[in-house]
């Protein structure tokens, strides 16, 4: 028999949450949120309720590894849940929990990517050894001429 | 197929010998149908048809009280194959009621979406599932002088599609083992990764929203979705032919079959495809909108096209009841006495319907089901005429054709004609398609019309996404715009399902939803006979059927009667269980392969 979680639910498809296969994630981390609909960023405070759905569907996406929800714009309304529909309804109103969550990332998700945009542009230029002058500022002195 | 005969000798009304032939449930469709049918086995004929649903969902009672908002992703649930069709056309009824226009973008994805879905619908159902009325196995069983008849024909469009005979086509249509039944099977794979791509998930949409869209406009998501498109449309150059020469066999092959499943021309189609120039969802300018749809609403009677105003169609339908497990609303509140053009409202107009469900025992001559009778007024006549869509593509097709609206350059519609160009492809050249108004609506037109529909939505998509590519190279990225939903307020959406006409209308007091109403395709078309006596579609096709299939009573499989029910393309939301009263569960299975158990 396959693993199965306590509800008796394949665990190979409702072991992690739509938000640890979600692709926006890394949105989410940096506390970069979606204010309308058609945003690339998270959605979460567009009624999405990944964070708490057991559902593999973003990782695997829906067909060969297209679509999957959240990916595509779609907000998750929690349809494989026991809880679905009741518990997720208005589907487009921002879960309950998603407003302390959101703020709280969102501080240190500024703070971080303040951070890192700093990292970021140090890496976006090449080594300094790296010019067209004459002169060589490799470290490596030749000996034979 | 599950066939329940039962040979009683019946002295029946017309004092012929009528044998009882029931299928329920019919397989290889969507749900709990089931026909009852007197077959005269004398004069090969069926005398007798009713048709019923032992299922109730209760979407018009459970919506009661709901957000407004949540409407399009609750009624896409109504059913798991078109559940985009009815979130579709969930939107268009928010779109109307909120007051609000979606930017171009959005309803070009949308579009894409909607003629992935008519492509990969229509090519599973035709091809793994109607087609497996037209193949060897089955064709041997039935009329087994056809298929030797079919052995020694030379197939017309063999260079195109390469089977050499019909019978090379039938073994081709066999289940699981046919090559072509096969090839369509992985087609329909692709045809949903196309959806999947503008919708997120195929079939309940998760990107769909009044407003627009949450799909995110990039050159790769045009280029992944016209990819695809290309194989279809390589695929069609060689399905036309293949079905052209099949169907037109049997016409050939078993003189008269034009009168399996045919009835009077009573067609109805809503129109699908939505302009985002002209679309602004106002039910003040839906005349005008309506028109401009890239598949032209219409209700086609006799041949004649009677009307292509959505206003008009809209207060026409007629909600009637008959042999419905229902009590009549007539002493319920009236939600909506005038439309916002000032035209009166009838009450039973599924703005103002209250549904009253009262379950009770089948009884064939009073009530037997659990689908209601919709007609459509006549308002030249003032009869209640029992619309059929003929399953979709014909009613879409004829409409299109007749009315003479559609010119994309992919799609011109004659007045009598509906012509397609398909443009090169990998490995075949530019082809020019043209389907021709038939002179009947009868089982075999139905299914060569889906054919060609698949075409059209191929057409369709190429010419939307070259719209959605302009849109995005000129900066036009945005896909929703926001909105605000009103304390009152109603609103209706017209659309079309895979099966045919789809509406929607809702009636919102102190911003929650007081009356919803959808009406598919399948109760236009599944519906008993009414208040008037007037037959449900199903039920006037099938009469009057002849029976071409050569074996008796005994070994009777009905193939001529399933051709003609399958053409309609039923489907009802599905029911696996059967409920015995007392708790007993009587569980089916439905099967495919002749009854083989997996």
């Amino acid at each position: 028999m396959i693993p199965l979680d306590d509800q008796l639910r394949p665990t190979w498809l409702f072991g992690k949450t739509v938000h640890e296969g979600c692709d926006r994630a890394g949105y989410y981390e940096q506390g970069d949120f979606a204010e309308v609909y058609g945003s690339p960023k998270c959605i979460v405070k567009l009624g999405c309720w990944g964070p708490v759905v057991n559902c593999n569907v973003p990782k695997r996406g829906w067909m060969a590894g297209i679509g999957g929800c959240p990916n595509v714009g779609g907000i998750c309304i929690g349809c494989t849940m026991p809880g679905f529909p009741d518990k997720f309804m208005p589907f487009m109103d921002e879960p309950p929990g998603a407003k302390i969550s959101s703020a709280a990332v969102g501080a240190y998700g500024r703070a971080i990517t303040a951070l890192r945009s700093i990292t970021q542009s140090t890496v976006n230029k090449e080594p300094k050894w790296r010019h067209p002058r004459a002169e060589l500022t490799t470290g490596y002195h030749p000996r034979s001429y | 197929m599950s066939t329940i005969t039962a040979p009683t000798k019946e002295a029946a009304t017309k004092g012929r010998n009528l044998v009882e032939m029931n299928w329920d449930p019919i397989t290889r469709i969507v749900g709990s149908l089931g026909i009852f049918t007197k077959i005269d086995f004398a004069n090969r004929q069926v005398a007798e048809c009713h048709s019923t649903s032992s299922i109730f969902r209760g979407y018009s009672i459970f919506m009661k009280g709901k957000d407004p908002r949540d409407a399009h992703f609750i009624t896409s649930r109504i059913c798991g194959i078109c559940g985009d069709n009815h979130a579709t056309c969930a939107t268009y009824a928010q779109n109307m009621a909120f007051g609000v226009r979606p930017p171009a973008m959005a309803e070009w994805i949308v579009n894409l979406g909607e003629a992935a879905e008519y492509m990969f619908d229509h090519n599973i159902f035709q091809d793994n599932l109607v087609g497996v009325d037209f193949c060897e196995q089955m064709v041997k069983e039935t009329n087994p002088s056809v298929f030797a008849k079919a052995e020694k024909t030379a197939a017309p469009g063999a260079a195109l599609h390469g089977y050499r005979t019909i019978a090379d086509i039938m073994r081709a249509l066999n289940p699981f083992t046919g090559a072509f039944y096969r090839e369509a099977l992985q087609m329909s794979r692709m045809t949903r990764e196309m959806f999947c791509l503008m919708e997120g998930r195929h079939v309940h949409p998760s990107t769909l929203y009044p407003g627009g869209v949450g799909t995110v406009p990039t050159i790769q998501l045009f280029t992944d979705y016209i990819v695809r498109l290309m194989k279809y449309v390589e695929f069609m150059k060689k399905v036309v032919p293949l079905h052209d020469d099949i169907f037109d066999f049997f016409y050939e092959a078993l003189p008269g079959y034009e009168e399996v499943g045919k009835r009077r021309i009573l067609l109805g189609c809503w129109g699908s495809f939505n302009d985002p120039e002209h679309c602004d969802y106002t039910y003040k300018n839906m005349t005008e909108w309506g028109r401009k749809m890239y598949v032209t609403p219409g209700v086609v009677v006799d041949g004649k096209l009677v009307t292509t105003d959505l206003v008009d169609i809209n207060l026409n339908i007629r909600i009637l009841l008959g042999s419905s497990f229902y009590d009549d609303w007539q002493n319920s509140e009236t939600f909506v006495k005038n439309d916002p053009n000032g035209n009166p409202v009838d009450k039973r107009h599924p703005w103002n319907q209250t549904t009253i469900p009262r379950p009770q025992k089948r009884d064939f001559n009073g009530k037997y089901t659990w689908v209601m009778s919709p007609r459509w007024l006549d308002k030249r006549t003032g009869d209640h005429l029992a619309l059929d869509t003929g399953g979709g593509p014909i009613a879409r097709l004829w409409a299109t054709a007749l009315a003479g609206l559609v010119d994309i350059g992919y799609i011109k519609a004659t007045g009598s004609s509906v012509k397609m160009y398909l443009p090169k492809t990998t490995s075949l050249p530019e082809v020019e398609f043209e389907w021709k108004i038939p002179k009947w609506s009868n089982a075999i037109e139905r299914d060569r019309a889906r054919t060609y529909f698949q075409v059209y939505a191929a057409c369709a998509a190429l010419y939307f996404a070259e719209q959605a590519l302009e849109e995005l190279h000129s900066g036009r990225t945005r896909t929703w715009n926001e909105f605000k939903v009103p304390e009152e307020a109603i609103g209706c959406g017209f659309h079309e399902a895979v099966r045919g006409v789809l509406s929607h209308h809702v009636v919102i007091r102190k911003g929650k939803i007081a009356n919803y109403h959808p009406y598919p395709p399948t109760p236009w078309n599944a519906n008993p006979r009414d208040i008037y006596g007037t037959p449900g579609p199903y039920e006037d096709a099938v009469q009057n059927t002849p029976i071409f299939e050569e074996n008796g009573p005994d070994k009777f499989k009905g193939i001529d009667i399933m051709r003609a029910v399958r053409s309609f393309d039923p489907c009802l939301p599905c029911g696996v269980h059967m409920y015995l009263g007392n708790g007993k569960t009587l569980e089916t299975r439905h099967s495919p392969m002749f009854g083989l158990q997996p």
